[in-house]
């Protein structure tokens, strides 16, 4: 496929429904007859919509994007993806990061973590006042592992990191408060070792009633960090006690138990 | 567009046989052809591509005993033509009413982040990592990310762009089937 500046300014006028008849006959005698040529159009398709989600569309092409190339129902399906997918992008990039810019370690650091939860100019002011708030969190028992707060438009994103470890250090169940503000969960599993290919991950109630199941998740590595991540609409999560248990994948169908997290929704 | 003919087998079969005398590849022609058709009425603006598409290969089916001996063309081009006088037929035709911009409701849109993001999970991790790198950051920043991965890759910038493409389609894909799946249960 070699495009030219010319060619992907033609395909741009013609998505947007600005290229004169003729070169419109004549490019789309290419895109009918040409694979290379057609999925330079699909291409260019999406990178527009990408454009006008950025706001690098000047005026005119913001109006021949709504008015024209906005009228089919796929094109309003692909906006919707492309929404949806520049949303996970921008959160990955705050959760985790390439590795040119800062490590998952560094995001879930304690002196980041501090940071961002006690946003105070004085280092000693944020440690004192961190050493309060943990004291009482540990007095009430409160095991919020970390919470990541992502405004992305309406969704509100919670991190819940569970370690085994740490529940049992604590000898009480991590409990969280969903806020309404809050449409995603994220559980973050951490791992002690990662022996399996994928994993399944079984969120069940008190009651025993399978809630949500992953399936073929793959472990995210960060420095000696192993964890897997595990969304859940924060509507499924009642007030509740809930247990994850989590299996690696064997062969065919089968599963192999590895280990148990709890939590509870206050 | 109502058009009462309709496709049926022995025709359809010709059709093929016309498109290539191997089935297997005369079936991918006549998918090429209809979804191509198909975003040539979108692009061109029209209400319903896919009726437009459907009946220019129906017009073509039926003038099929008159042409299949004499047109040497590319087939594809054959097709184009009579899909150009079914468009302006359709531009004679009182404009349809504009479809309303689908409704956002902030469920639906919790869902699909959470399909999306299963749907990431499931790459394989060569592709997890170059979708991601190749959509993240903005303008010049991206610019670069984009030269650094292709230079890892072996690749040019193009090839790049094709295969960041190829899976963010994949990924499309796979989140509307986990959308489906969940309106099913």
């Amino acid at each position: 496929m070699n495009s030219t500046f010319a060619d992907s300014e033609a395909v741009r006028q013609y998505l947007l429904g600005t290229l004169p008849q003729e070169q419109s006959l004549h490019i789309e005698e290419q895109f009918l007859t040409s694979n290379n040529r057609f999925e330079e159009l699909l291409i260019a398709e999406d990178e527009l919509i990408d454009e006008y989600l950025r706001g690098e569309l000047s005026e005119a092409e913001r109006k021949h994007f709504t008015d024209h190339f906005l009228q089919s129902p796929e094109r309003q399906q692909k906006l919707r993806f492309a929404k949806t997918f520049e949303k996970y992008i921008e959160a990955t990039q705050i959760e985790r990061p390439h590795k040119s810019t800062r490590s998952i370690s560094q995001a879930f650091s304690g002196s980041s973590i501090l940071r961002r939860l006690f946003p105070l100019r004085s280092p000693v002011a944020t440690l004192s006042l961190a050493t309060v708030v943990l004291l009482l969190l540990i007095g009430t028992s409160w095991v919020l592992i970390s919470r990541l707060q992502v405004q992305e438009g309406t969704r509100n994103s919670l991190v819940l990191a569970l370690t085994p470890r740490l529940v049992r250090d604590f000898g009480e169940t991590s409990k969280v408060v969903i806020t309404e503000d809050v449409h995603i969960v994220r559980l973050r599993l951490m791992l002690p070792a990662n022996d399996y290919q994928t994993y399944r991950a079984v969120l069940r109630s008190s009651e025993g009633t399978e809630i949500w199941t992953g399936d073929k998740l793959i472990v995210n590595t960060s420095g000696a960090d192993r964890y897997i991540d595990y969304a859940l609409p924060a509507g499924i999560l009642k007030p509740d006690d809930y247990k994850i248990t989590l299996s690696g994948h064997l062969t065919e169908d089968k599963y192999e138990d590895i280990t148990h997290y709890s939590f509870r929704v206050l | 567009m109502s058009d009462k003919w309709t496709l049926t087998r022995e025709p359809f079969d010709a059709l093929l046989a016309w498109l290539d005398p191997d089935r297997e590849q005369a079936g991918q022609k006549y998918e090429d052809i209809r979804r191509r058709l198909i975003k040539i009425f979108t692009c061109r603006g029209c209400a319903t591509p896919e009726d437009l598409a459907d009946e220019s290969i129906n017009r073509v089916v039926r003038r099929l005993k008159d042409i299949e001996e004499v047109y040497t063309g590319d087939r594809a081009l054959y097709f184009y033509g009579v899909a150009n006088k079914v468009f302006l037929e359709y531009l004679k035709r009182p404009p349809a009413p504009a479809p309303m911009p689908p409704h956002e409701n902030p469920d639906e849109v919790e869902l699909e982040y959470v399909c999306l993001e299963r749907c990431v999970q499931h790459l394989p991790p060569e592709n997890r990592e170059l979708v991601i790198r190749y959509y993240q950051k903005e303008k010049r920043a991206k610019i670069d990310e984009r030269k650094q991965l292709a230079k890892q890759l072996g690749i040019a910038l193009n090839a790049l762009r094709i295969r960041a493409h190829r899976i963010r389609v994949g990924l499309q894909r796979c989140m509307q089937e986990c959308l489906e799946r969940q309106e099913a249960s």
